[in-house]
């Protein structure tokens, strides 16, 4: 099921919200949970249990956490003690509990998603060794949303352990937080908040309902209008085995990245919207990522949470340990102030992708795909003051309209490549593709109607053009700070529902579903 | 907040006029595929004279690929019809049905018990249902080949399929391996909730018009096996319903070798005749009438003259 599925569209999400606003306030998270746990059974059946044990182990490690705390507490307030000696105590002790904790997490995680990659690879060495031995691999299918929820839980015990947050007290907040059911399968990666909207059973107001409504009706016309349209280029181009080069990869691979946005944030349109109905303020994942400078912003406004997640967890504790930062000082000392603390940065930084690229994925495609933005970000980060050099010398005004032209451009084409080893079957298929571009590349198949053999014929085409405009259009209006939701809000009724109809039918007529039409199915939701 | 849910069901309404003035535009103008009808084969139906179809053989591809309604019609004069579509869901099987019911009252429907098995989310179903009301749902991308008859015509539907729903071949690809086929095991499969309340609803809909219900398992090495044809035994006779089963039960001589045009998914032409065969001497036991000869069944004679032609036989 995806959250544009009609089951959860026109089924399950009316049906929450009828059973919530008769409620009482006080007991709505009853309801929201008891939704939020049906939901995930629906889904993932038995291995709800897989849910449970993260929340009830995240609970009883914020109560642990606690007692270290108040046990400290007490312990300084003797007399003749060292201070210092009994908060180091426990701290030392509080670190173990995380570290074990972690553990735990990453074993879920691990033994559910990388143990098929992580023993095929065992077994190819044993093979490349000579040796018989095989481990045997059987297909593990993971609860919806594992990655999600499990960066969830341990950005809670993280931010326990460090006192960023007081530990949760309440189970059902903890429950809640981890289960909510629009983001259990796709996201955002939320922060736990105590004081969060969604333990506050707020009333479903004709505002929210309107604005949510409003929201979800945009995310499925990016999902259903273009992602699903796309979809047959995509599937003909990445076909494993396929026979096309030239521009048509390259094509299907631009595709590819358009669909891969429209579908995620689409969804994420759809999320947030579901969320917003309750009244709830879910983390936004997108910021007009195309309209970022380099691949290092656009990273910073394309599945925002999760960059988030990575930078606070992973970059930050890392290049801020104390033996990266006696080695950031001696690099600074020998490589001087711009190349010294980028050597520290960078090794921060391939922590960072390499997880990206392993979270995405159990599989070499996925590796490289971080392990390419590794490269990219820190060769821009090698290259830039050299870059305001040259353009200053030869007089270049980046924030002329021109210079950002070629910013997108260019910025578009490196993401395309990455996607395109993205959506790749296989690290070596990736290959094929990329190298295939350049075979026989020629701009003539735009014309010569080899594009209308990949399943979409010239209306197809049209209706992309048009809606993909309009996404383009709405994201300009965004990036310049103009609220094109609040302007809708306040514009007199009639001009208001002419639009909310006009594109409430443009995605009934132009929508690519029912017959001839195979939706793609949610691409986040394996993660 | 009086003020807002006015406002809520004025938006619906206008929602929803809409919906219907798009339905009467896109939905096909005539039950061929050059209109744009959605399966036209099971549609073909549509254009069939009222009250002229005894029969009617409901379920998905076992059903086109195994019950040739010509030949019953040639062998006995009975008439029938294969509502059966690729992968039919048990809601699809329901709406077909209410649809030939609106011009059709057939004595006898089959039903193909494979589609008890399969797997479908309430939302589909939905959506299915929805459809048969706003059909823009199902004909949406029919705006790309709109013509003016679309915005001026009632549909008119005069398509006589004279398949009258079969969709075999005659092509043979006989099976690498029969060993496993039918082999006896322990299991019973499952039936689920939403199957099972699709089933009550179409058992119901015959009782309401008077239709006897016969359950059917058509000869298939892929789709079936033992825990299907257990579970079936026992449902039968939980509903006191008649049961066919090609597969163990009833021997119709199927040689998989010669009878089967996809390694035993399906069968061909040759094996379909077989399973025909033994169909028309169960409706001929139930008494049901020739209508050869019969001046108001003049076009059967036509469509059993061009299916002849088409294969040759």
């Amino acid at each position: 099921m995806s959250y544009l599925s009609n089951t959860y569209l026109f089924l399950i999400l009316p049906f929450i919200v009828v059973v919530y606003s008769i409620f009482l306030k006080k007991y709505r998270w009853v309801c929201l949970l008891v939704a939020s746990y049906a939901f995930f059974f629906i889904i993932s059946g038995k291995l709800l249990l897989c849910l449970l044990f993260t929340t009830i182990h995240c609970f009883l490690y914020g109560l642990v956490i606690k007692k270290y705390d108040a046990d400290c507490a007490l312990e300084q307030e003797k007399k003749d003690i060292d201070k210092k000696e009994v908060k180091q105590k426990f701290k030392l002790k509080k670190k173990r509990v995380l570290v074990i904790s972690i553990l735990i997490q990453v074993a879920i995680l691990f033994a559910y998603k990388y143990m098929p990659f992580f023993l095929g690879n065992i077994n190819s060495i044993f093979a490349w060794f000579g040796s018989d031995y095989q481990f045997k691999i059987s297909k593990i299918i993971a609860p919806i949303g594992l990655s999600f929820y499990t960066l969830e839980a341990l950005s809670y015990m993280i931010d326990v352990f460090t006192g960023k947050i007081e530990a949760e007290t309440k189970v059902y907040k903890l429950a809640l937080f981890l289960s909510f059911f629009p983001q259990t399968m796709e996201g955002p990666i939320a922060r736990y908040d105590k004081d969060s909207s969604l333990f506050e059973g707020n009333n479903i107001t004709y505002k929210n309902l309107c604005f949510g409504l409003q929201r979800m009706v945009w995310g499925s016309f990016k999902k259903i209008v273009i992602a699903d349209r796309l979809n047959p280029i995509v599937k003909c181009v990445f076909a494993t085995g396929s026979s096309y080069s030239g521009f048509v990869v390259l094509f299907g691979a631009i595709s590819y990245t358009i669909m891969l946005y429209m579908e995620f944030s689409g969804t994420m349109d759809v999320i947030i919207g579901s969320a917003e109905i309750f009244g709830v303020k879910l983390p936004e994942n997108f910021r007009q990522p195309f309209f970022s400078k380099n691949i290092s912003e656009f990273w910073a406004r394309w599945h925002i949470t999760l960059g988030a997640w990575f930078k606070d967890y992973i970059f930050y504790p890392v290049s801020l340990a104390k033996k990266m930062k006696s080695l950031t000082v001696k690099a600074r000392h020998k490589l001087g102030n711009h190349f010294g603390p980028l050597l520290t940065g960078s090794i921060a930084l391939s922590a960072v992708w390499l997880l990206n690229g392993l979270w995405h994925g159990a599989g070499w495609n996925y590796i490289f795909f971080g392990v390419y933005h590794l490269f990219l970000i820190i060769l821009g980060n090698l290259f830039e003051p050299y870059m305001k050099k040259l353009s200053d010398k030869f007089h270049i005004d980046r924030t002329k309209k021109l210079y950002r032209a070629f910013q997108f451009v260019k910025l578009f084409l490196l993401v395309v490549i990455g996607e395109l080893f993205f959506r790749a079957v296989t690290l070596s298929d990736g290959f094929r593709l990329f190298f295939s571009i350049f075979k026989g590349f020629t701009l003539k198949n735009v014309f010569d109607g080899t594009l209308m053999n990949l399943g979409l014929d010239g209306y197809d085409f049209v209706v992309l053009g048009i809606s993909i405009l309009v996404v383009f259009v709405m994201s300009l209006l965004k990036e310049k700070d103009i609220d094109v939701r609040e302007k809708v809000s306040n514009m007199n009724i009639v001009a208001r529902w002419i639009l909310y109809l006009s594109l409430i039918m443009f995605v009934v007529i132009f929508g690519a579903y029912g017959p001839g039409y195979q939706a793609i199915d949610p691409i986040y939701a394996n993660y | 907040m009086h003020k807002n849910v006015f406002k809520a069901i004025g938006f619906l309404s206008i929602l929803t006029v809409l919906l219907i003035l798009t339905s009467l535009i896109v939905r096909p103008k005539n039950n061929d595929k050059e209109s744009g009808m959605y399966m036209p084969d099971a549609n073909g139906i549509l254009a069939e004279k009222k009250n002229t179809i005894d029969a009617l053989f409901i379920g998905d591809s076992l059903i086109y690929t195994s019950i040739l309604p010509t030949k019953l019609y040639e062998d006995h004069g009975f008439t029938s019809y294969d509502l059966s579509t690729p992968a039919q869901r048990l809601y699809d099987s329901y709406e077909y049905l209410l649809k030939a019911l609106d011009t059709q009252k057939p004595s006898i429907v089959f039903i193909e018990s494979n589609g008890f098995f399969r797997e479908f989310s309430v939302g589909s179903a939905l959506k299915a249902k929805v459809s048969r009301y706003l059909p823009v749902i199902t004909y949406h991308n029919r705006w790309k080949s709109l013509k003016w008859n679309d915005f001026t015509k009632k549909p008119e539907y005069s398509w006589i399929n004279y398949n009258k729903g079969y969709r075999g071949t005659d092509k043979v690809k006989s099976p690498t391996d029969i060993k496993d086929y039918m082999e006896k095991k322990k299991e019973k499969k499952k039936i689920l909730d939403i199957d099972k309340y699709y089933i009550e609803l179409i058992l119901d809909l015959c009782k309401e018009n008077d239709i006897e219900v016969v359950l059917l398992s058509t000869p298939s090495m892929k789709s079936y096996n033992y825990a299907k044809y257990v579970r079936m035994k026992d449902f039968s006779k939980e509903h006191g319903l008649e049961y066919i089963d090609f597969n163990l039960d009833i021997d119709v001589k199927i040689d998989w070798q010669t009878d089967t045009a996809d390694r035993g998914d399906h069968l061909n032409y040759s094996g379909a005749k077989k399973v025909t065969e033994y169909i028309g001497k169960v409706l001929k036991e139930k008494k049901f009438v020739d209508h050869r000869g019969d001046e108001r069944y003049k076009d059967w004679d036509d469509s059993l003259a061009k299916f002849k032609e088409v294969f040759n036989d």
